[in-house]
């Protein structure tokens, strides 16, 4: 068990070390290639994978 | 051989006949054995008178056939033995009888050696070489002492008793006889069991060390299978471990996750990068708007998308891309904010956040901007655009949305330390209850019963 136990940590500290190292995120995104290049202009020509919004949170 | 000198005549089993019965008995220590029992009909003779003279008779109403046959020669811990004596010993603790079993092992030249078994549980024991001492000195028995220290081993008190001799075969070096007592104090420190038995002018102190059967039954060659073990005994190593081990290296880990992230923090700092307001208009027609260029440059690292907002009692959704100005090639993410804020029962209360942030992971240098597209209401849909009325309309709250460059993640440093945790403590829980089983047994229960008191 302690063997396991420091394999499986110092495992961790590799995963910390790369993560801060390369700047991983846990972010749910979508790459998108190709976006319109007229989107600076006209930002409505690309519409985010994300919109129309369906959810209301509410509040008390 | 040294020239001259004859040589040695070699060991020699002396055999005889049992003085009762007539069945062959062998004497395998030769002058140190002082009472032989006949296997067959249970005589003891006196083994140093030259006619074996019986000691006592009586018949055994059960016998026991000794797993460690008597005349088996085996090796244990480096040490070729003959199993030469069989006994069984008995305590009674609170009217039940707890018996267990003592082999008596024997070579001629390293001298007596003892296995013990108990529930399946094996001890190989050699006498002490030295006088343990207690706490004040003098080892205490009557009351026994609760700790007490062995060439620097330190044991705890786990238990006493008074034991009986229930059953004996073969031969032995002291003058055995069945129901002979002796008090009996077993201090422990797993695998090590130490042993003191008291008689009416002497007390012998013994070291016990925990063996598996599997390797006394290599050791001896024996075809027999091993009882299976049970229960807990007193001085079984805990196959769980130290607990401690864990809990030190756990904070060992933790501080070099926390070594790791505060090097990041001081030696790659963050850096903002951009930085804009904007407004929103309910009835805008186009919400979407797009920032200026700005630049990432070194390794690939994470981006923080930090947005603050005025918000009040409304959501907002902003649909994010961050758009690499010379690949054209997306990163699309949302963010979600609400804010709502009333007084109820005469108590104001508030729900939400105005701001909120995103990482992007691993973003290569180069030029990017963003496009933001929010999408805002108060119910259940977004505001949309009115044609009747294409006045943008008064603002409705503003956001300002700041990029950060080697934003340094102290979640992970968290999360490190939330995944290392659990294993320590149900390893502590878990060796604690294997602990707890162990000292259930002893005079020193860790739960007292509560008629006792």
């Amino acid at each position: 068990m302690e063997r396991f136990y420091d394999y499986f940590g110092y495992g961790l500290l590799s995963l910390l070390f790369g993560a801060h190292l390369f700047g991983w995120s846990f972010l749910d995104k979508d790459v998108i290639p190709n976006v319109p290049k007229d989107v600076r202009d006209n930002p409505g020509s690309y519409r985010s994978v994300y919109r129309t919004h369906t959810t209301w949170w509410g509040g008390k | 051989m040294i020239p001259g000198r004859k040589p040695a005549p070699p060991v020699k089993v002396k055999s005889l006949q049992c003085r009762a019965c007539g069945a062959p008995i062998e004497i395998r220590s030769g002058p140190r054995a002082q009472v032989i029992v006949c296997a067959y009909c249970d005589t003891s003779m006196d083994a140093q008178d030259p006619t074996f003279k019986i000691l006592w008779q009586y018949q055994q109403q059960i016998k026991f056939e000794p797993l460690i046959p008597i005349g088996a020669r085996g090796t244990l811990r480096g040490e070729l033995l003959e199993c030469i004596g069989y006994m069984r010993r008995t305590v009674t603790v609170e009217g039940i009888d707890y018996t267990w079993s003592e082999y008596l092992l024997y070579n001629p030249f390293k001298g007596y050696r003892w296995l013990t078994e108990f529930s399946g549980h094996w001890s190989f024991v050699k006498e002490c070489f030295a006088l343990p001492v207690g706490p004040n000195g003098m080892v205490g028995v009557n009351p026994p002492d609760t700790a007490v220290n062995y060439m620097g081993l330190s044991c705890k008190h786990f238990q006493s008793a008074e034991a009986r001799v229930t059953y004996c075969i073969g031969e032995f070096y002291w003058h055995v006889e069945k129901n002979q007592r002796n008090r009996v104090h077993d201090y422990v420190s797993p695998p090590y069991v130490l042993s003191a038995e008291e008689s009416a002018d002497e007390i012998t102190w013994s070291l016990g060390e925990y063996v598996t059967a599997k390797e006394l039954w290599d050791g001896f060659k024996l075809k027999t299978a091993p009882p299976a073990a049970v229960g807990v005994a007193p001085n079984q190593p805990n196959p769980l471990g130290n607990s401690r081990i864990l809990w030190r290296n756990f904070g060992l880990f933790t501080a070099l996750a926390f070594l790791i992230t505060l090097f990041f923090t001081m030696f790659c700092p963050s850096r903002e990068v951009f930085s804009k307001s904007f407004q929103y208009y309910a009835n805008e027609k186009e919400k979407a708007q797009v920032t200026e260029n700005f630049k990432i440059t070194g390794r690939p690292c994470n981006v923080e998308i930090d947005i603050s907002s005025s918000l009040y009692n409304r959501w907002a959704m902003f649909n994010m891309a961050l758009i690499n100005a010379d690949t054209f090639t997306a990163v699309d993410f949302g963010q979600e904010v609400s804010y709502y804020h009333g007084v109820e029962g005469g108590e104001s209360w508030t729900e939400g956040d105005r701001n909120s942030s995103a990482v992007v992971g691993q973003v290569s240098s180069g030029t990017y901007f963003l496009r933001v597209d929010p999408e805002s209401g108060t119910g259940n849909s977004p505001d949309t655009f009115n044609p009747q009325n294409p006045a943008p309309g008064p603002e409705v709250f503003s956001y300002t949305v700041k990029v950060y460059r080697d934003v340094t993640q102290w979640l992970y440093f968290w999360l490190v330390v939330g995944v290392l945790l659990p294993l320590p403590i149900i390893q502590s829980i878990r060796s604690a209850s294997f602990e707890n089983r162990r000292w259930m047994e002893s005079d020193h229960p860790p739960v007292s019963n509560s008629s006792e008191d």
